[in-house]
């Protein structure tokens, strides 16, 4: 076994200890703001409860473990296999890959993904048996770009009670019966609890949706090949955390060269069929366009369907 | 001096405190000053992709250590000796399976294989286990099934190139390591005889110190994750998606930076759709939650340098030419 000095590890534990109070701190924060719906998809909340609760525990502990004086060097049985930093400078470094990220969760936790990472990510705008074939090359990051950004970034303040309204999955039956009523209706309203089922089944079922009048929200987003009347109302799907979101949407048509991209709208229209990269998408034929603010929950959450 | 220097330690917890307390009340506050709009937004985006990542992976690392704290406490050498078949090769079916029964993922199985290898499992058979838990697993069946529901089979073609290379990298591993140990740290004696204290405090202290152990790796490994998730263009990747020979190549590169959860990766790997060969698909599925960023920096925390270099390239070598394999024979 290495030999260390004792005081040494008192003050490793104490240190640990307020780290893991302060991430608590901060799980805490996330939650009271409603800002982790920002950060995970609702489903995994309960996950964060059961972290908060021990990281509270623990945190405690180690800070007791730090101040109570005696230097038991033989606490768990595996003291061996548990490197303490040896040097300062080393510590220092150990314990800022802990710190630095908690501040500024602390400080930026209410960013919202927008274009400007949308441009990166591969989204599906028609039926899921043929996907496009774009290749568009380099992010085009401008100044109004990183403005809308932060504009975004401060819409979160009061987001309490969405925390738990993810949908459950939905049973076979229940996806048959949206899909037939949608089949059915004329018109049809994009909610946002169903918004990645009511996506997939207009685009797998494209030719029975012309004509049907559609009423979608989402923020302007454009590939970079896109005609001057043309955008996707576009959403960002979670399925656990924003690691793994996904951009959906929908293209629509009509006057709205003038439209900033981020920028919130909802858009009422009829489906159309286009050509978009050698593969047929619905397209949305603008009737109605209006900006709206951007809703407390902007993201949508995939909430897939049972297996039976 | 050691009166003095313990005053600075202690002056630096007390104002780390109160620097946490302080970002607790006033975050908001300190946000609205004009100096942060200036900073690109491609930095809050790494750091909002990152802070995720961390949610997601914490609970579950937490869950490891602790599972990983219960068998240190109350599974017995003897018990894993009489629970696996006697044959080192017979003994890798079982091992590939037994993610059905703990769906672990791949940030809680770290911890766990690592205590089960120092109770006497045999090295091969835990790296089986490691490797197939986060794919052969009820959860992500169900949610790979789910992504591709255009086409189903997908799901299945997963759980069985999983299975299969998983069991080839187990085989290759006993050749090359046989009889070796692939732990950091192995010291034998100690265990038996310790029986002072309080199991229950000891658990916890040792979940703490394990914790910061883990978390370290994982606080690098998704920031760097969280790099390539910001900068990295999909869409680029497109253009060398049908090429059979490459794309698997390449796809099984981008499981590995994006770093994400065997649970969701299937809808990301959706979203690329048919412009990839279902082979590449199956490469990402497969590769990813063997291997990624964030678990490669576990590994090296946990595993001898030397293992981990060979388990790297023997991965993706393994995983490569079964999925070529399978593309041959059933696609």
């Amino acid at each position: 076994m290495k030999s260390h000095q004792s005081h040494d590890f008192s003050f490793h534990h104490l240190l640990r200890g307020i780290i893991l109070i302060g991430f608590m701190l901060l799980l805490f924060k996330l939650l009271l703001t409603g800002n982790i719906t920002l950060l995970i998809a609702p489903k995994m909340i309960r996950f964060i409860y059961f972290t908060l609760f021990v990281c509270l525990i623990l945190g405690i502990l180690l800070i007791l473990r730090g101040t109570s004086g005696q230097n038991h060097s033989n606490h768990c049985d595996c003291e061996g296999d548990h490197a303490y930093p040896s040097s300062f400078g080393k510590s220092l470094i150990l314990y800022l890959v802990f710190i630095i990220p908690i501040s500024t969760g602390f400080l930026f936790s209410n960013n919202v993904l927008g274009s400007s990472v949308a441009t990166n990510r591969t989204i599906k705008l028609g039926a899921s048996s043929q996907v496009p074939t774009k290749v568009s090359s380099v992010t085009n990051s401008t100044k109004s770009d990183s403005a809308t950004d932060a504009s975004n970034a401060n819409l979160s303040s009061d987001t309490q009670n969405i925390s738990n309204n993810q949908p459950e999955p939905l049973s076979q039956m229940d996806y048959n019966a949206l899909k037939e009523k949608l089949l059915k209706d004329q018109v049809i309203n994009i909610t946002d609890d169903q918004y990645v089922n009511m996506m997939t089944i207009i685009q797998d079922n494209l030719k029975s949706m012309i004509g049907k009048t559609v009423t979608t929200k989402g923020f302007v987003y454009r590939e970079k090949q896109f005609m001057q009347d043309q955008m996707i109302v576009a959403r960002f799907g979670i399925t656990c955390c924003i690691a793994d979101a996904s951009v959906y949407g929908m293209m629509a048509k009509g006057d709205v060269a003038a439209l900033q991209k981020d920028r919130w709208v909802q858009v009422t229209g009829k489906i159309e069929e286009t050509q978009f990269n050698g593969e047929d998408i619905p397209v949305i034929k603008i009737e109605n366009l209006s900006k709206i603010t951007p809703p407390k929950q902007p993201y949508v959450f995939d909430v897939g369907v049972k297996i039976e | 001096m050691t009166f003095i220097n313990k005053m600075v330690k202690d002056s630096f917890v007390l104002l780390l405190f109160c620097l946490f307390l302080f970002l607790f009340l006033f975050a908001e506050e300190i946000n609205n000053i004009s100096f942060f709009s200036r900073i690109p937004s491609k930095f809050f985006n790494v750091n909002t992709i990152f802070l995720s990542i961390i949610l997601e992976a914490i609970p579950f690392i937490l869950l490891g250590v602790f599972v990983s704290a219960i068998i240190q406490t109350f599974v017995s050498e003897n018990v894993i000796r009489r629970v696996l078949p006697r044959n080192a090769y017979f003994a890798l079916i079982p091992a590939a399976l037994l993610g059905i029964i703990f769906p672990i993922c791949e940030c809680a199985i770290i911890p766990v294989v690592r205590r089960l290898i120092k109770k006497g499992m045999p090295s091969h058979v835990g790296v089986v286990f490691m490797l197939s838990a986060p794919i052969l697993n009820p959860v992500v069946y169900a949610s790979t099934y789910f992504a591709f529901k255009s086409t189903p089979y997908i799901a299945n073609a997963r759980m069985f190139v999983g299975f299969i290379s998983s069991i080839i990298i187990g085989l290759i591993i006993y050749r090359q390591f046989k009889g070796e140990t692939i732990l950091k740290t192995v010291r034998d004696s100690h265990h038996d005889h310790h029986t002072k204290g309080n199991r229950i405090l000891e658990t916890l202290y040792h979940a703490g110190d394990e914790l910061f152990d883990t978390g370290k790796y994982l606080f690098i490994g998704a920031f760097l994750a969280s790099l390539f998730q910001t900068f990295i263009d999909r869409n680029v990747l497109l253009s060398i998606g049908t090429s059979t020979a490459l794309a698997p190549g390449v796809m099984m590169g981008l499981g590995y930076v994006l770093s994400i959860c065997s649970s969701a990766d299937a809808f990301v790997a959706s979203s690329f759709g048919s412009t990839f060969t279902e082979g590449s698909i199956l490469a990402f599925l497969v590769f990813g939650p063997m291997l990624d960023i964030k678990n490669t920096l576990m590994l090296f925390g946990y595993f001898k340098k030397k293992f981990v270099l060979f388990l790297m390239m023997i991965t993706p070598i393994v995983v490569y030419f079964t999925v070529y394999l399978f593309q041959l024979f059933f696609l």
